[in-house]
């Protein structure tokens, strides 16, 4: 650092080229002046040559004018600002343009003759109207006629299934197929299955009638009975699972776990003497059979040149194979002229395999009409079938006015829709909505006895 | 040589699906757009039959569409406008985000209008297909008609989804073509018949909405399905009110009574007066829709479809009559009365219906006219009572429809415990099917009626009101002069089952749910010597039967039988048969053995955890 230090500063250099010139001539004094001036041109001159007037202000406001002034709403303060457009436009530094005169494009409004504007301007006066401000009116005034009339919300005014042949029938076919690809008019066939219904479920399902706000005895009991029933063989399924699963399992205090730990890890440690002699025999065995099987068990072994086969051998065995290939194409042969005289078995082994079949398309239609009301896996998601809906014995009301209302409407028409095969189960499985269980065994034992 | 390779998947099962991804790829929508499009284009996931093969040997369950379906999509014009809903989308988002409100708001005010009239005529050929889909579209519309604004669910919907159902209300109450009504615990089950198809639909209770988890039903989905069967019901209704002459949108004819209030809105008052659903609409010609029935045609059948066609004419009888049910009758609605379903179940029968002038608009006699026929209450009695009239309760006119006649009133007079509500959609042509007295007695299945099984029906609805009621300690009071009564049936007809049970049994025999009640209640309890005594009337002497057969005696002569066949095989075999029954023997005694030492580890390993 110091030696470049010391090798620029020296005495005296070279100024023979422009390059010396600026490489060496000192013109920061000059720089500096020249940005003073320019800061200050943009400013607007150096304060030092202002005039009071035009640096400080007299507060003439009051302190109330003041908070007035600020209390303006957010949309009156938008208005005064002025607009981002012509702001663009504006210069953005106070340096006067050096280009002092400069010629603008004129307005249309500029532009016109005085004379012209004069006679319009006197015409206006006297009461004359344009022929275009007169059609302008009018049209004004059809347009919101035209939309007064218009309907504000949905209308239907159509007839969708209204049968109309449109297609003209001078056309010929290719001009037609030409005209509506271009009009994109073209209707796609609809596939059958939007036609056919996803389920030979009805889609309002006929209510029990122990649903009824005020049911029969019978009715009623006969809907709490399947309601039990349901929520009973639930239960039955969830304590067989756990029956199966977690209840499989010995329970073991936390002090056996530890102490059987203990015994598992110390295992082969601390031994008795006679047993040792036994082991170490043993283990010498052992060892000898692993040592055997790890030389057995080698993948790939290596190859040896000394096994390899002769050329004699080759022949020999290439000669077998085809001999052998050759017997077996004889048989086959023979075989075929034998199964004339097998005919009548072979029929009958086919007629075997159709009857067979026969039982077995009978079986899956069979299967298939009773799966007819089956709902399908549609997703990842099983559906469940969500609780019937019922009302217990105190809920009954013998009035409509005191009506308790059960079950969700909209809960049922969207698993009513997940069952018909229109929409796979949700996120979450509403199928088992858990009543009051206590009292749904009480139901049952009352229903049993 | 050979041809292409084939390759696995590219025909058959694994080239009929695609999953939604893959769907949703190709069809360049984001899921939610997806999920739409299927629901209005009536496209729905399906189940393969060999799901391995149709997933291409992925594991786990996947959702699959048919690719066809999905080739069908691809050319639906209102892809673009999801599309241009999601560029909207975006410009909304800049510009709030940018602070240019008014930009947002203007761009907010222009939503894209998406049309889906085509897709009404592709999914509906024919009008009796749309007729056939008409009970989700009813149900879905009329329980959205019920809910507030919400999130996901357009502005307009439910308001949309209200005048369209009312506008349907109104073209079946002209028509006449409701046939059965039913009040359950979910809401009111309609059915109508328009043009040979039975639409069913259900109409929710009052103040039913209730706020809804995301997890429990997924409101834009149903929101979409009801904004298809809005546009779907809409043409519907423009169809059916033009094939009745009648003008759609709908006009009453009752204006004159409103002409001095001119600053209302007239289209307001307009729709107002179409949900009284009280006033008949203006038709574009005179005729009425009565006098266009025609007759039954006749046919020579054949003897087995003479019975048929018998019961097509008396179907067609009750019908013609049922149209007529409540011609002539004046009826006030009580202010309690569910207002809506009542009205239209009395108008499309022919009533005249009117409520108190300040509960709804639309009311057209006041309750002091004494031409009054009926009047609905729902409240256990009343202060100042008309001779001119009947009281009675709503059931009456929803067991009327269902009766198809118009049924005695005097079970269903104020305060009365009204006769069991039943389901008219139980399929009556079942035989062999057990029926409770009070059907038959409403129905009139199976003729007459016997006494013996009436007085059965008087004790079980009084043991069904008794259970009702004493669960209700509000109605205890009002209902006690009764409860003596009620009781008494209850105890006869628990007493009926049993014959071999004594007195003592019998009090034991009460339900646990009653104990309670018994304590509480001084009635029950004077009564019971009472009830003993009603116990003795009814013991009677029967004549003894004779004792049934030996039990064992079937088993005995089989055995013999079998002995006997037994000594039939042939001698040749013998040794065989012997050697064959000494194995089965030791076989089933093995068995026994087993099973018996099972028991007793069982027993000692029960004890053990006992102990």
């Amino acid at each position: 650092m110091s030696i470049t230090v010391e090798r620029n500063k020296r005495k005296r250099v070279s100024k023979r080229r422009r390059k010396d010139w600026r490489k060496h001539s000192d013109i920061q004094d000059v720089d500096d002046f020249l940005n003073q001036q320019r800061q200050e041109e943009r400013i607007g001159g150096p304060a030092s040559a202002k005039k009071d007037e035009e640096l400080f202000v007299i507060d003439e406001q009051t302190a109330n004018e003041l908070q007035h002034g600020a209390a303006l709403s957010k949309k009156e303060r938008a208005r005064s600002r002025s607009l981002t457009c012509y702001k663009h436009l504006e210069p953005m530094t106070a340096v006067p343009d050096p280009i002092a005169k400069r010629n603008r494009v004129r307005t249309k409004e500029e532009r016109e003759s005085v004379i012209l504007k004069n006679i319009r301007e006197k015409k206006r006066l006297a009461g004359y109207v344009t022929k275009k401000e007169l059609q302008s009116k009018k049209d004004r005034e059809q347009a919101l006629k035209k939309k007064k009339k218009q309907p504000k919300g949905t209308v239907f005014k159509e007839d969708v299934w209204n049968e109309k042949d449109e297609k003209p029938e001078w056309l010929n076919k290719d001009t037609l197929e030409h005209n509506l690809n271009k009009l994109k008019l073209v209707k796609v066939r609809t596939p059958k299955g939007v036609f056919k219904k996803k389920s030979v479920l009805p889609p309002v399902e006929v209510p029990h009638p122990g649903t009824s706000y005020n049911p029969s005895y019978e009715d009623h009991q006969d809907l709490l009975k399947a309601v039990v029933d349901k929520e009973v063989s639930l239960e039955k399924k969830e304590a067989h699972l756990t029956r199966v699963t977690s209840a499989c399992f010995e329970k073991v205090t936390p002090a056996e776990k530890e102490a059987r730990w203990i015994e598992e890890m110390s295992q082969g440690l601390f031994k008795e003497e006679s047993e040792l002699d036994v082991e170490i025999k043993e283990e010498k065995l052992s060892d000898d059979e692993d040592a055997k099987e790890n030389l057995k068990l080698s993948i790939n072994p290596p190859t040896d040149r000394l096994k390899a086969k002769t050329r004699k051998q080759r022949r020999i065995q290439k000669m077998l194979r085809e001999e052998a290939l050759k017997r077996k194409q004889v048989k086959e042969e023979k075989k075929k002229i034998t199964d004339i005289y097998r005919l009548k078995k072979l029929h009958s082994a086919i007629e075997k395999t159709m009857e067979k079949q026969k039982i077995m398309l009978e079986r899956r239609k069979k299967l298939a009409e009773k799966n007819i009301a089956r709902t399908k896996r549609l997703g990842p998601r099983e559906f469940l079938e969500p609780d019937p809906d019922f009302s217990r014995p105190c809920e009954l009301r013998s009035s409509l006015n005191m009506i308790k209302k059960q079950g969700n409407l909209l809960a049922d028409r969207y698993l009513s829709l997940q069952k018909r095969n229109i929409l796979p189960p949700g996120k979450k499985n509403l199928g088992f909505v858990n009543h009051d269980c206590v009292t749904l065994i009480i139901i049952a034992v009352i229903i049993r006895f | 040589m050979a041809g292409h390779r084939r390759k696995k998947y590219q025909s058959g099962e694994g080239a009929q699906y695609v999953t939604r991804a893959t769907a949703m790829r190709q069809l360049q929508l984001s899921l939610k757009d997806f999920r739409r499009l299927c629901i209005l284009k009536g496209i729905y996931p399906r189940e393969p039959r060999n799901r391995k093969k149709a997933q291409r040997g992925a594991t786990g369950i996947k959702t699959l569409y048919n690719k066809k379906d999905i080739k069908f999509l691809l050319h639906e014009p209102i892809i673009w406008k999801f599309r241009e809903q999601k560029a909207l989308g975006r410009k909304i988002g800049r510009a709030k985000s940018l602070g240019e409100f008014t930009e947002a708001k203007h761009l907010i005010n222009k939503p894209i209008q998406i049309k889906l009239d085509h897709i009404i005529k592709e999914r509906y050929p024919t009008f009796i297909d749309a007729l056939r889909d008409l009970d989700d579209c009813l149900t879905l519309c009329h329980l959205f008609s019920t809910f507030p604004s919400l999130k996901h669910v357009p502005r307009d919907q439910s308001s949309l989804c209200r005048r369209l159902m009312l506008e349907f209300m109104q073209y079946v109450i002209h028509t006449k073509a409701l046939r059965k009504v039913f009040i359950s615990i979910k809401g009111y089950y309609f059915q109508v018949e328009i043009k040979g198809q039975l639409i069913t639909w259900i109409m929710p209770h009052q103040f039913s909405f209730e706020p809804q988890t995301k997890e429990d039903v997924d409101f834009r989905i149903m929101s979409t399905f009801t904004q298809f069967y809005i546009v779907l019901l809409g043409f519907v209704n423009y169809r059916l009110y033009h094939t009745v002459n009648l003008f759609y949108p709908p006009r009453v004819r009752i204006m004159q009574e409103y002409q001095g209030t001119e600053l209302v809105d007239k289209m307001a008052l307009q729709s107002e007066r179409i949900a009284a659903l009280n006033f008949p609409l203006w038709t574009g010609q005179s005729s009425t829709a009565e006098e266009e029935e025609a007759a039954l045609d006749t046919f020579e059948v054949d003897a087995d479809d003479v019975s048929k066609m018998e019961k097509a004419y008396i179907e067609a009888e009750k019908v013609r009559k049922l149209k007529t049910l409540f011609k002539g009758m004046k009826v006030f609605l009580n202010r309690e009365v569910p207002r809506e379903p009542l009205v239209f179940v009395l108008r499309c029968f022919g009533a005249e219906v009117s409520w108190d002038k300040t509960l709804f608009v639309g009311s057209t006699f006041d309750e002091t006219d004494e031409t009054i026929t009926h009047q609905i209450i729902d409240r256990p009695a009343i202060e100042k009572q008309y001779i001119s009239r009947y009281y009675v309760q709503p059931q009456w006119v929803m067991d009327s429809v269902n009766a198809r006649e118009l049924l005695p009133v005097e079970k269903y007079f104020i305060g009365a415990s009204l006769p069991p509500h039943l389901s008219p959609f139980v399929d009556e042509s079942t035989d062999g099917v057990y029926h409770p007295p009070e059907e038959k007695e409403i129905f009139g299945i199976g003729g007459t009626t016997v006494p013996d099984d009436e007085a059965d029906d008087e004790e079980d609805t009084a043991a069904k009101d008794s259970e009702s009621t004493s669960k209700d300690p509000s109605n205890e009071e009002t209902a006690a002069p009764n409860s003596i009564k009620k009781k008494k049936g209850r105890k006869q007809k628990t007493a009926i089952v049993p014959e071999d049970e004594n007195a003592d049994e019998d009090t034991g025999e009460e339900n646990p749910k009653k104990t309670p009640m018994k304590e509480e209640n001084p009635v029950e309890t004077l009564t019971k010597e009472e009830r003993r005594e009603l116990l003795k009337m009814k013991m009677k002497v029967k004549p003894g039967r004779v004792a049934s057969d030996d039990p064992f005696k079937d088993k005995r002569a089989e055995r013999e039988d079998f002995k006997l066949r037994e000594k039939m095989v042939h001698k040749k075999h013998k040794a065989l048969y012997k050697s064959m029954m000494r194995g089965r023997a030791l076989r089933n005694k093995d068995v026994k053995i087993l099973e018996k030492k099972r028991a007793l580890i069982e027993e000692k390993r029960s004890a053990k955890t006992a102990g």
